[in-house]
């Protein structure tokens, strides 16, 4: 601009010194080529710099050639190297008015960048350059580092699993950082070691020999602590074994990998060749640590959350019970494979379909399933509620369902859980069949022993007949048949005295007969005094006084009215029997009946010597007994009897001697 | 007193009772009905002509005690005893017990009817044998001391002649009072004499219980 004007003022040495005053003032590397490529001339900045990268002036001053010494360059460097050489050619020759290039070069502290500007200028005809060259290592880095940043973030977004992630984070770590081995350690939560996940640049008897630091480690602690570490490899403080002394390994850095607090592992790179980590790296490699945290947490994540999935499907597939999830109205919306098993059909057939349509259940059974999800949509629990489901190959199971109502995230559903009882129900009916045979047994057996007595109270309306009969034969056969007038009295008494052993004969019938049990309202003072009556004669038998004290309450209860008159009777002739020995001042049993709750208790009190106190005698038991010719069922009968109706039964001693017998019944 | 035999019907089964009462009443022999041995001890009724039919099985007092109870009362009934288990010691106790017939009911070959009938033939001829026995027994009081010592050797067989040696007396005087004897005692002959006098001796109360 003004400059012309200016030099024409100024002296030549002036502006010469002038010039290079203000070339060497330039922080750029600054020569002067001629149009063949040597330099002319180099600014101080220049020299500084060959100086600190051992090249003298010989090598790379006035002189020589800046093109032999690109065209020179070999390895890593040749790229950049034939890029300036070609760049600076253009110029040259007249092709280019400029050109500019950035290239990285490695250096004794790990790779650097540098930029280049090469500018044309005419001077006495001939055309000259101007080579500009800068370190821009720090931005070069940084861009780099964003380049890595941004190929990693958008690698590890793809990646699914640690197994994919762990190489590619370690690869770019080492890239990043000129290092030329590294590993990626995990933290185990319940071992709280630190484990190697993944290697590279590392011999096998290396990586065996640092594959876990235990949670008392020096690395363990240093990575707790959150602070990366930078040294030389042996000072990291763990004892050198010969794979660790083999390997040779110089520089390391240990950087801890944190995820919001939590400990997630640490990554580690170390050179075999460099003795230092270069500060200008550690930023990097500390960027990398964090993002490669925030991965593995994310994937760690992921993978409990896959597991736990797994592990529920795996619970839910193979759950005893059968599992059903239906919506509201019944659809089914999964099935396990115990809910496929129970009702016969694959899962495939019944998805989608309402529970109640599928002929699983008769009418009755459907309408209470209907009616238990209604009360489950609502959001209340049911069951446990027993169905009979009928298969496709039209066998039948028993099931127990009990439903929840819960929502799956936004779905309310209901969750139905069934097992199958058709075992336990066939058990239960075995058992009470077994009952039921074992109580006729008993009363058979009982029927035996009171045989004499059962004969005695035939007998008692048999000789009164006879009485009768002969009676009316005798006034029919007299000449002139005094009492004619009392023949209708006598034959109505034959009547009712057959009526009578009719009735015995009908009520021991039925105590003898084997039958289903069937249960039925009964006043339990019917059953008392029927059961008195059977055993009559074995009271007049044994000499007994029987007193009933019986409450003024109608004791209504829900009973199989054979099986009670078993117990009654049990216990009757247990108090006739005790009664037995001669040393029995009195003989009289007491039969009472009081309210207790909601129950009617009922009790058989005698005054026999009451109930023998050897240790270890449960008179309750079977095949237990005191009696030299009983079998020893008569209690234990009683006692499933009483139970099996929702009653207790024991025993105790009156105060005044002789023992009592209690049970209970639920009233209805 | 009242003379007409009566069965006694002791038994706690009120039907059973009525069914021996209506059997006794169609032989035309009167009856009457007790439910407990008790009732029958208390009712002053031991000393009548007839029998008694006893049930054996009781509340309280058993058929076989009461048994007991008339033979040491010293009353004379004939006793039926009905039992439904003709089990035998309680068979034994009542025979022992001089039970006129044990009967099982309900009674097959052994009629409850030709029981009674039998008993109630046993106590009126006790009775009338015990009536024979009491008038003798009176004709005998009628006899002065030396009658009766005369009477007494008479029955031993000594001819007068010893009589009056062992009595130190005539004779004549032994056949005057064999004669006074003769008439009050109204015999005509020693061996119808001796007969009587058997009949008077097992009269006499046992001995002891006098």
């Amino acid at each position: 601009m003004v400059g012309d004007k200016r030099a024409e003022g100024i002296p030549e040495p002036i502006v010469r010194q002038l010039a290079v005053s203000m070339l060497d003032a330039f922080e750029w590397h600054a020569a002067i080529l001629d149009s063949t490529g040597r330099i002319l001339a180099v600014n101080a900045a220049w020299r500084r710099f060959a100086e600190a990268n051992g090249l003298g002036a010989s090598r790379c001053g006035p002189g020589v050639n800046y093109l032999a010494v690109c065209d020179s360059a070999t390895g890593e460097e040749s790229a950049g190297s034939a890029a300036a050489a070609a760049g600076i050619r253009r110029v040259l020759s007249g092709a280019a008015a400029a050109f500019r290039l950035e290239y990285p070069c490695l250096s004794r502290d790990g790779q650097r960048w540098f930029a280049m500007r090469v500018r044309a200028f005419r001077h006495e005809g001939a055309t000259l350059a101007l080579v500009g060259h800068k370190d821009i290592t720090e931005r070069g880095r940084a861009r780099e580092w964003l380049r890595l940043q941004r190929d990693l973030a958008v690698a590890l977004g793809a990646v699914a699993t640690l197994e994919d992630a762990l190489p590619r984070c370690l690869d770019t770590a080492l890239r990043a950082s000129g290092m030329d081995a590294g590993g990626i350690y995990l933290y185990d939560q319940a071992t709280r070691t630190i484990n190697l996940a993944w290697a590279q640049g590392l011999s096998d008897a290396f990586v065996r020999s640092v594959s876990v630091y235990e949670a008392d480690s020096p690395h363990v602690a240093l990575v707790a602590r959150g602070v990366p570490f930078y040294g030389p490899f042996p000072e990291l403080g763990m004892p050198l074994d010969e794979a660790k002394r083999a390997e040779g390994l110089r520089a390391l850095a240990v950087l801890p990998m944190l995820y919001e607090g939590k400990i997630i592992g640490c990554l580690n790179v170390s050179s075999h060749t460099r003795d230092d980590v270069p500060a200008a790296v550690r930023g990097i490699l500390e960027g990398i640590a964090a993002q490669i945290g925030g991965a593995v947490s994310r994937l760690q994540a992921e993978g409990a959350l896959r597991d736990s999935e797994a592990r529920f499907r795996t619970l839910f597939e193979h759950a005893p019970d059968g599992i059903f999830l239906t919506d509201l109205e019944g659809r089914l919306l999964d099935a396990n494979r115990a809910a496929e098993r129970i009702v016969g059909y694959p899962r495939e057939e019944l998805l989608g379909k309402c529970i109640f349509k599928e002929g699983l259940l008769d009418a009755a059974e459907t309408a209470k399933a209907r009616r238990n999800v209604a009360e489950s949509a609502a959001g209340r629990p049911t069951g446990p509620n027993q169905y009979t489901v009928t298969r496709e190959d039209g066998s039948q199971v028993s099931l127990e369902a009990r439903a929840f109502p819960l929502k799956l995230g936004a779905q309310n559903v209901i969750l139905v859980i069934a097992r199958d009882i058709t075992d336990r129900k066939q058990a239960e009916d075995r058992m009470c069949q077994m009952q039921d045979q074992l109580a006729h047994v008993s009363r058979l057996s009982t029927m035996g022993e009171m045989a004499a007595g059962i004969a005695h109270e035939v007998n008692q309306p048999l000789y009164s007949i006879l009485n009768f009969a002969k009676a009316c034969g005798n006034v029919l056969s007299a000449e002139n048949r005094p009492g004619l007038e009392q023949l209708r009295d006598w034959t109505e008494e034959i009547a009712l005295a057959a009526a009578r052993a009719g009735q015995i004969v009908a009520q021991l019938r039925r105590f003898a007969r084997r039958s289903e049990s069937v249960r039925l309202p009964a006043s339990l003072h019917e059953i008392v005094d029927e059961s008195v009556q059977l055993v009559a004669s074995e009271a007049r038998r044994h000499g007994a006084d029987v007193r009933l004290e019986l409450a003024d309450f109608p004791a209504a209860v829900w009973v199989d009215r054979i099986q009670i008159q078993q117990v009654m009777v049990n216990l009757l002739q247990n108090a006739y029997e005790a009664m037995d020995d001669d040393h029995a001042a009195r003989r009289q049993v007491t039969i009472r009946t009081e309210r207790a709750g909601d129950t009617v208790e009922v009790s058989v009190a005698d005054t026999g010597p009451g109930i023998p106190t050897e240790p270890g005698l449960k008179i309750f038991d079977a095949f237990v007994t005191t009696k030299p010719e009983g079998l020893g069922m008569g209690l234990a009968i009683s006692t499933t009897i009483v139970e099996s109706h929702g009653g207790r039964i024991w025993a105790g001693v009156n105060r005044e001697g002789g023992a009592t017998f209690h049970f209970t019944l639920p009233l209805v | 007193m009242d003379t007409e035999p009566t069965v006694f019907v002791v038994d706690d089964d009120e039907q059973s009772c009525k069914s021996v009462c209506a059997l006794v009443q169609s032989m035309g022999v009167r009856a009457e009905s007790f439910c407990s041995a008790e009732q029958f001890l208390r009712s002053g009724r031991e000393d009548r002509p007839g029998c008694l039919v006893i049930d054996v099985r009781m509340p309280g007092m058993s058929g076989l005690e009461l048994q007991e109870e008339i033979k040491k009362r010293g009353i004379g009934l004939p006793v039926i005893v009905i039992t439904a288990y003709a089990r035998t010691p309680s068979t034994v106790r009542a025979i022992r017990g001089g039970a006129v017939t044990l009967l099982e009911k309900p009674y097959e070959n052994n009629d409850l009817g030709d029981a009674i009938r039998q008993a109630l033939a046993q106590d009126a001829a006790g009775r009338a044998e015990q009536e024979r026995r009491r008038e003798i027994g009176c004709r005998i009081a009628r006899l002065t001391a030396s009658e009766r010592d005369v009477l007494n050797l008479i029955v031993e067989g000594l001819p007068n002649k010893s009589i009056a040696r062992r009595l130190n007396m005539s004779v004549r005087t032994v056949e005057n009072r064999r004669r006074a004897v003769f008439e009050k005692v109204q015999v005509r002959s020693v061996a119808e004499l001796t007969r009587t006098m058997i009949t008077a001796e097992l009269d006499a109360p046992p001995r002891g219980e006098g």
